[in-house]
């Protein structure tokens, strides 16, 4: 068999996407809250070979995080498997998820859309600011 | 350490609770089905030494603690709420698990282990690590949730090796101290629930969803522990002896107390 050159995918890994939204959060924050994605090592929520988690911490409340989401992917990179926060989901949705119910996006484009979409919850918002709020209260911060 | 679980089923009114701070004074007392505006508005907490600890990110349950205890958040998710309690250096974990009216019961699981793989992650090893999981597990102790190796893996005894290795992975255990509970016959559970699976092929009335479970090491550190539920305070019954039947809410509150 003769083969042809492979070239490399073009797909933008959704780790960088999300990256590339929360740019500013932290500014938006006074510098006071940030996400931060990390990768998970259990792996047991969206059941793909890499595993992203999405999470909201306080620089004033050293352990606290919130996770705003999970998303993974296997080498195909696209589509994404994504876990949001149950409110966040019963929000975007209008219905009830299921617990640990996996959306799945086919393209970057609809994974970006997806979680512009949560940010700009109502949930997530009342987290955010409830968040800051508490991260300003001296007998609350660590 | 006093940690007290009640699920309110919507309570609107603070006197039931402050009732319990007052004449039980735990250190931690977590509420579920609770309207947190409720929480919010209301100072008369503080009256009795306590304070409402808000928690943003767990919306199913409510954290009460004492004015002068110092705490601190950790994960925070829509089901549970993680905490650190410094002064016994122990992880304090509540939840407030989906119903088992809405899943079914290998559902239910599937969502415990994961629930247990965060612990590991976040918290860590049972073995090495003092941690108190209290709350509505929506599941009984002996179910198959919490016993099962890919369960929460939650024994009934004090007398166990711990850990064990199944086709090649290797499993820590907690101790359930809630089994101690149903030496009462007349009443076994904080919950009564005819018929759980919507039949009379069901046979219990009355279930533990509510529950404590704690690590292997807190239990290797501890001196002493009792585990009640609250079925009065000083003006309040929360529970109808002549009926057999529970009152306030449909939950009855659970206690625990571990002496380190």
């Amino acid at each position: 068999m003769k083969w042809s050159k492979f070239e490399e995918s073009k797909r933008v890994y959704p780790d960088k996407v999300v990256n590339k939204l929360i740019k500013g959060f932290s500014n938006a924050t006074g510098e006071v809250l940030e996400l931060v994605v990390e990768t998970d090592v259990l792996k047991f929520e969206t059941q793909t070979d890499f595993v992203f988690r999405l999470l909201l911490v306080s620089h004033r409340l050293e352990n606290y995080r919130f996770k705003v989401a999970t998303f993974g992917y296997n080498v195909e990179i696209y589509p994404v498997s994504i876990v949001l926060d149950e409110q966040i989901y019963n929000e975007l949705f209008n219905k009830e998820m299921r617990p640990r119910e996996i959306i799945k996006k086919d393209t970057e484009q609809e994974f970006e859309e997806l979680m512009v979409q949560a940010f700009e919850s109502e949930r997530f918002q009342e987290v955010v600011t409830g968040l800051l709020k508490i991260s300003k209260k001296p007998d609350l911060v660590s | 350490m006093k940690l007290i679980y009640w699920n309110t089923n919507n309570i609107q009114r603070l006197d039931e609770i402050r009732d319990i701070l007052t004449c039980y004074k735990p250190d931690i007392l977590f509420l579920s089905e609770i309207d947190k505006t409720l929480l919010e508005s209301n100072s008369s907490l503080n009256k009795t030494g306590y304070l409402y600890f808000p928690n943003p990110g767990c919306n199913r349950v409510s954290i009460i603690k004492k004015t002068d205890i110092d705490i601190h958040l950790g994960l925070q998710t829509n089901y549970y709420t993680f905490i650190n309690f410094p002064k016994f250096k122990t992880s304090v974990i509540s939840v407030h698990l989906p119903s088992q009216m809405f899943q079914h019961l290998d559902g239910l699981k599937a969502f415990i282990r994961g629930f247990r793989y965060e612990i590991d992650e976040n918290v860590g090893n049972p073995l090495e690590n003092k941690i108190i999981v209290i709350g509505d597990f929506n599941v009984n102790p002996f179910e198959r949730p919490m016993i099962d190796f890919d369960g929460f893996s939650a024994t009934n005894t004090v007398n166990s090796k711990f850990q064990k290795r199944h086709l090649g992975k290797q499993r820590a255990f907690y101790y359930n101290p809630t089994w101690k509970l149903y030496a009462d016959n007349h009443f076994p559970g904080t919950k009564y629930y005819a018929r759980p699976s919507a039949s009379s092929y069901d046979v219990l009335e009355h279930h533990y969803l509510d529950q404590v479970v704690i690590s292997i090491k807190l239990l290797e550190e501890s001196k002493s522990e009792k585990i009640e539920t609250i079925k009065s305070t000083a003006t309040y019954n929360f529970f109808s002896i002549k009926q057999n039947k529970v009152l306030v809410s449909d939950h009855l509150p659970l206690s625990y107390t571990i002496n380190i």
